[in-house]
Order: C-alpha cells, then sequence, then structure tokens
C-alpha cells in the first residue's frame, strides 16, 4: 500500500506539464505560406493570424474588423528567406499550423527546391491547400471575407466548401502535388488563386475576394502552362476525383434556357497503338439532374440527354487539342500509359516528350438524368 | 489460484508488440530506399521463406517441449555449443536493444520533442524497461495484453482516415526496378520477419505451447504489419517521396485530419511507437539475462543494470542519425538476417537428429 502511494506521488512529479511550455498568445501563428522567386532570390511571405479573433467569431457575435498580419522575407534559398524574417518578428514564429501555400507563378518553376526545403523541416505537413498565382501574394494575404468571419474561414483554408457547392476548379493538398513534383509521368492541375472585386461590395465599396480562376498544369516538377476554367470541362470529367455539382447550360431554342447540373462523373479509357501513334478511346458517364427548362416549349428529356452529351464530347476533344499544343498532358494520359504499359513508356520517354504522339481517337459520353428537382418536366 | 504462466495469447502479443514495431516502423524507409515501389511485391514473395521459416521453428519447438532452449541445445549439442549460442544470441539481444533505443530517441528528437535532450528521454524509456525487467516475465506479458490492444485499435483508426488520401494507382508500374532490388527488399522484410524464431525463447514460460496453425497465423499477421503502412505510404504519397522521408510511418500519422475541427492525430502515434519500443527492448533485455540462466535475485539487478547502464552510454555517444541509418541499411539487417537463417538451420538439424534419436529409443524399447 504504502508502495503504491509512493509510486503514483512520484507519477504526478511526471505530470506537471511539458517544459518549455509556451501559451498560443505568445507566438506568431503562421496560417498561410506565399513564396515569390524574383532575380535569384525568393521571398517569402507568412499570413499571421490572431486566434482570438477565431473564438470569437467562431461562436458569433463579432463585429470588429479581422486584422491581417503579413510577414515578408528575403533571401538566395527558401530558407534563408524565413531566416531573414525573424529577427523582426518580436516572438516566435510557429509554422506547425500552415493550412495554405501560394507559390507565385514565377515560384512554379522552382518548386523541387522549394518543398524540398519546407518539408525538410518538422514543421511543415502535407495537409496544407496548395495554390499558384499571378497576382501579388501580399494583396492575396490581405483578402477580405464575408461578414468579418473567422480568418480561417476563408477561400483559401477551406475551399471544399464553395466546390461543393459549384466544382468549378477542385482545391489540391500539398500531398497530391508532390505527386506531379516527384513521379516521372504524373500531370497534377494546381489551382490558380486570384483576386476579384467584380462580385462583393461593402457599402458600396468594392471587396476583393479570392476566387480559383483557372489551373496550372504541374508535370515533372514545373509548370508546363495555364489552363482558364472554361477549358477544364473534360478534366472535369475525366480526372477531377469528386464532383459534387457543375452547371451544364444547353443552347437550345431561344427563350427556352435549359440547364442541367452535373455529378459523379467516372471514366474508363483504353488504348490503341497504330503507325507510332497512341491512339485513346475514352468513355465517360456521370449523373445529371434538371435545373432550368422552359415548361411546355423546351427541350424533352431525351433531347436534352443527346444535346449534353454531344456538347460534352465536343468540350473532351477541344480542350484535349488545345492543351495539347501548349504541351499540356490535362487528361494524365501519359500517367496512364507510364503504369499500365511501363516497357511502352520507357521506349518512347527516351526519345523526348511523349504527348505529340498521344492521339484522342473516339469518346463515348452517357448522361444519365437522374430526375427534375422538385418541379415536374 | 491463478495461473503462474502468462497464456499463450499474452506470448504472442509480446511477440506482435516487440515485431511489430520493427516491421511497422524501423524496416519500412530502408525497404523504400532500397525497393521503392516493388518493395509491396518483395513483403509479399517474403510470406514463401517466412512460412517455412514457421515451420522449421514449429519444429524445433516441438522436439523442444517445455525445456528451455539453451538446455535443450547443452543436452543435444553438448555445453560448447549452448555457449556459444549463449554468446552469440545475447550479442544480438544487446544490438536489439541499442537499435531500437537509438531509433526510438532520435525519432523523438527530430519530429516532436526538439527541445528535450536525448539523456532526458532515453533515461526515462530505460528506467521503465529496468523496471518491467525486474518485475519479470509475467509482468511483460501483462503490459503486452494491455498496450496492444489500444496500439492495433489505433493502427485501424489511422488506416480508415487516411483513405481519403490513398490513391491505388501509385502501386504500379510493377517491376519497375528489375528483380535485383526485389531480392533485396525480400532480404530486408525477412530480417524483420524471421525474429519470430524469438518464440522459441517464449515458449518454455507459456502455460502451453502454439499449435502450428496459430505459429503460421502470427507469421501471416506479421507479414500484414510490414505491408500496411508500406502500402499506406506508396498510395499516401508516391513511393519517389516516400523513399525521401525519414519516418514514413510517422508521415501516414501526421497527415491524418478528421474534419475542420481536428486537425491533427499524430500524437497517437507516440503512444503506438513507445508500446512497441518498450516491449521489445524490456523482452531483449530480459531475455539476455535468462539465456544466462541468473536465477538470484541481487545478481539480476546488478546484470541488469550493468547492461542498462551501458545501453544508456553508447546510446548517447553513439552514431547521429545520418551513419545510423546506414548501420541500419548496410549492416544491422543483413547480419541479422544472415544470424536468424543460421540460427534456425543449426536448430533444425539439431531437432531433426534428436527426432531421430527418439524415433530409434522407441523402437528399442
Amino acid at each position: 500500500m504504502k508502495k503504491a502511494v509512493i509510486t503514483l506521488m512520484l507519477c504526478t512529479l511526471l505530470l506537471t506539464g511539458c517544459w518549455d511550455l509556451k501559451s498560443v498568445q505568445d507566438m506568431n501563428i503562421v496560417t498561410a505560406i506565399g513564396i515569390d522567386y524574383q532575380n535569384g532570390q525568393y521571398t517569402v511571405y507568412g499570413k499571421l493570424t490572431d486566434f482570438s479573433s477565431i473564438s470569437q467569431s467562431d461562436t458569433g457575435g463579432n463585429n470588429s474588423k479581422n486584422t491581417t498580419w503579413v510577414g515578408k522575407g528575403t533571401g538566395k534559398t527558401v530558407n534563408l528567406a524565413f531566416y531573414d524574417l525573424y529577427p523582426s518578428a518580436q516572438h516566435q514564429t510557429l509554422w506547425t499550423h500552415v493550412k495554405s501555400i501560394v507559390l507565385s507563378d514565377s515560384a512554379l518553376k522552382h518548386m523541387n527546391d522549394i518543398f524540398e526545403e519546407l518539408l525538410r523541416s518538422r514543421d511543415l505537413r502535407y495537409t496544407p491547400w496548395v495554390y499558384g498565382t499571378k497576382d501579388p501574394i501580399e494583396d492575396i494575404f490581405n483578402a477580405e471575407t464575408t461578414f468579418n468571419q473567422s480568418p480561417l474561414m476563408l477561400e483559401m483554408f477551406e475551399p471544399r466548401e464553395v466546390y461543393k457547392q459549384r466544382s468549378g476548379i477542385e482545391p489540391i493538398r500539398l500531398q497530391k502535388l508532390m505527386d506531379a513534383i516527384r513521379e516521372p509521368a504524373t500531370t497534377v492541375l494546381l489551382p490558380d488563386i486570384s483576386l476579384s472585386s467584380k462580385h462583393w461590395s461593402t457599402n458600396h465599396k468594392k471587396d476583393s475576394m479570392m476566387e480559383l480562376k483557372g489551373v496550372y498544369a504541374v508535370q515533372k516538377g514545373t509548370n508546363m502552362g495555364w489552363v482558364p476554367e472554361a477549358e477544364l470541362s473534360g478534366a472535369r470529367l475525366l480526372i477531377f476525383t469528386h464532383v459534387n455539382r457543375f452547371p451544364l447550360n444547353l443552347e437550345a431554342t431561344e427563350g427556352a434556357p435549359t440547364t442541367l447540373s452535373l455529378n459523379n462523373p467516372t471514366s474508363k479509357i483504353r488504348m490503341s497503338q497504330k503507325n507510332g501513334k497512341m491512339n485513346f478511346i475514352v468513355q465517360v458517364s456521370m449523373h445529371a439532374n434538371i435545373t432550368e427548362s422552359a415548361w411546355k416549349k423546351g427541350l424533352d428529356e431525351k433531347q436534352m440527354k443527346t444535346v449534353a452529351e454531344k456538347k460534352l464530347q465536343r468540350d473532351i476533344i477541344e480542350n484535349f487539342h488545345t492543351a495539347k499544343k501548349q504541351g499540356i498532358d490535362l487528361y494524365q494520359f501519359e500517367e496512364w500509359i507510364y503504369r499500365h504499359h511501363y516497357p511502352l513508356w520507357k521506349q518512347k520517354s527516351s526519345g523526348g516528350p511523349l504527348l505529340p504522339s498521344i492521339e484522342i481517337d473516339n469518346v463515348e459520353v452517357k448522361v444519365k438524368i437522374d430526375h427534375s428537382n422538385t418541379y415536374k418536366m | 489460484m491463478k495461473s503462474p504462466k502468462p497464456l499463450l495469447s499474452q506470448g504472442i502479443m509480446i511477440i506482435l508488440l516487440s515485431i511489430g514495431i520493427i516491421n511497422h516502423v524501423f524496416i519500412i524507409p530502408v525497404l523504400l530506399q532500397t525497393t521503392r515501389r516493388d518493395s509491396w511485391i518483395a513483403v509479399i514473395i517474403s510470406a514463401a521463406p517466412l512460412l517455412l521459416m514457421t515451420y522449421m521453428v514449429y519444429f524445433i519447438a516441438k522436439q523442444m517441449q517445455d525445456k528451455s532452449i539453451e538446455m535443450w541445445i547443452k543436452d543435444q549439442a553438448g555445453k560448447v555449443t549452448a555457449n556459444i549460442f549463449r554468446i552469440l544470441m545475447s550479442i544480438y539481444l544487446f544490438s536489439i536493444c541499442f537499435f531500437t533505443l537509438t531509433d526510438t530517441t532520435k525519432w523523438a528528437k527530430i519530429t516532436f520533442l526538439s527541445a528535450t535532450p536525448i539523456f532526458v528521454t532515453s533515461l526515462i524509456l530505460l528506467v521503465l524497461c529496468y523496471y518491467a525487467c525486474i518485475k519479470g516475465f509475467k509482468t511483460i506479458a501483462t503490459a503486452s495484453g494491455i498496450l496492444l490492444p489500444i496500439v492495433v485499435a489505433l493502427g485501424f483508426f489511422i488506416m480508415f482516415t487516411n483513405i481519403q488520401y490513398k490513391d491505388y494507382s501509385q502501386l504500379l508500374p510493377l517491376f519497375e526496378n528489375g528483380w535485383a532490388s526485389i531480392a533485396k527488399g525480400v532480404m530486408y522484410a525477412c530480417s524483420g520477419s524471421f525474429e519470430i524464431i524469438l518464440y522459441l525463447m517464449l515458449q518454455p514460460k507459456l502455460e502451453k505451447p502454439a499449435k502450428g496453425w496459430q505459429l503460421l497465423v502470427l507469421a501471416l499477421v506479421l507479414i500484414g504489419l510490414t505491408l500496411g503502412p508500406l502500402v499506406g505510404a506508396i498510395t499516401i504519397f508516391n513511393p519517389i517521396e516516400a523513399e525521401r522521408q525519414r519516418y514514413p510511418a510517422y508521415e501516414e500519422w501526421r497527415i491524418a485530419t478528421l474534419g475542420r475541427y481536428i486537425a491533427q492525430t499524430d500524437f497517437f502515434s507516440i503512444y503506438q511507437w513507445l508500446s512497441g519500443a518498450f516491449i521489445r527492448i524490456t523482452l531483449a533485455l530480459y531475455l539476455i539475462v535468462d539465456i544466462w540462466n541468473i536465477k538470484k535475485k541481487k545478481a539480476r539487478i546488478w546484470t541488469l543494470a550493468a547492461l542498462m547502464i551501458f545501453l544508456y552510454v553508447i546510446n548517447l555517444l553513439g552514431p547521429n542519425d545520418i551513419l545510423f541509418l546506414h548501420l541500419l541499411k548496410d549492416y544491422y539487417f543483413p547480419a541479422s538476417f544472415v544470424f536468424l537463417i543460421v540460427l534456425v538451420i543449426a536448430l533444425f538439424i539439431l531437432a531433426y537428429i534428436s527426432s531421430r534419436k527418439k524415433v530409434h529409443q522407441d523402437h528399442g524399447t
């Protein structure tokens, strides 16, 4: 008994807490990192978040405007740029809660070096959302949010909410981007985050808000080119991992608007070889529901299906060719060849890029209309 | 009255924890470095030699009955052979302690306790192991019974939470780097799983011996223990990125998120890792003292203390992590692979001869 008491008391000595304990208010907590590259110098931006404003605004009722602090450091390497930021930081700067990383398009050429350094540190995880941008990073980090919500509710930190409502451009995490940096044949579409002041205003003053407008196609750690959202119709059906809903407007007769909402596409690809060309046959099927239909004068269900299928088939082929001209393997065909026909890939890729000899042969699209929402057809 | 000996199931749990950590954690970075994308094939292939090994272990175990292994060797092959076995086994077991302690304390230093010196972390871990060692085998068995279920539950938790990141097409293409690298991978996979031979040292201490099928299932579970986090690392990260990582299994914990509010769960991995390391070091130390038949309490306490202090010092003065990983890959795993194979073959020959003798005697009477 006595022994047990002594042991228990000794145990409490171990429970006095961590040594070197620091409290939240004594640290600069970085929630977003931005990296720019100009004239051989890296510039690193850190967006700091006031955690007291999160707790207040999560429970609601906070009307004061959130303050954003953005730190900036420059150096020959990413690591040195971080060190450049420390002397003036006043506190310890904590990088363990980074939730998003923004790269300027000039930094996209150096992703290999950038992530080699960032991921070597024990602070950064693979979970942050990653973006490229053409806009100044400082502006993006100072962008506004509606209703003075929690600073962690920005598009940059929670892109899934907007994506669920309109699956325009799929956000990706660093974990996924690393496939395009490390794997030899994989193309990953990196969202382009930029500012738009067209849509929202506060008391007649225009607000600049974050928005995903297009993607950078990344392969072998470099940017192969930029694709606007309008040209991602095919990619959405073929390579996005989830599509919750996306509108498809069907050009019909005047005064009879018809719109479908597409979701859950699945695809299958096959390949045949002829004269050194690799011809792909693509089969896509998806679900849809009718969100807009002109009563009594528009298309009927069967016509909608045919028109939609034709339109998507054309989109898939056109998008592929537009991207191919830029040298972008939009549908990850090369990755497919690498994984399923490795000897062929090895032989072909030794003679330069594969893309020029990849052709799209046939596209079959199947749209399954599930329902017409709360109105009958 | 309680049974004086731990149950067979507790013995199996000790083996699962102590081999689990090497198969689950220590081997994976080495395996990814040598065999890359194909390493999962190497692990599946390694099931064949392991099952053969398991059969041999079972055959030897049947011959040993409830004799301890060193006594059985002495009876079969004389005192000199038994002593050679004792010396080699002690060196082997001590190297287990050293590599486990070093990898664990360095991992803590590099990843989550960077401000805490290694002399503190290793002291706390070793004192705990020392205490369990003195308390004896029954304590180790009971502790395993408490630790393992939670370790397993957490293992399944991480497997399911990470499904959101897994892309199984990353397992293709097959045979990218040829058969030579796969052969190396099979060697590394075996160098961990072959520790199933430790069962021979536990058997006489358990309530009843394991049946053949139980050992076979154990062997398959050990293969699964390597395959799980390995396939996880390849499908979550991609083999090239996973190869760059020092602690791929830990990175799998770092990526796990549960919705918006639980963004980090990696502290669970500390429980898993320390449970495995604690049982592995404790068991190895206990067995060193055990095979030399040191029965007197005072002698045991002092021998263990001497071993502990030696371990503590070489861990502090030992190699840096870069050299350590190199030692692990180029010396420790290949050496333990060869040692375990030679050992099992030698014991199998002894067991075979003894089984023939028995048949002879049976005919004689």
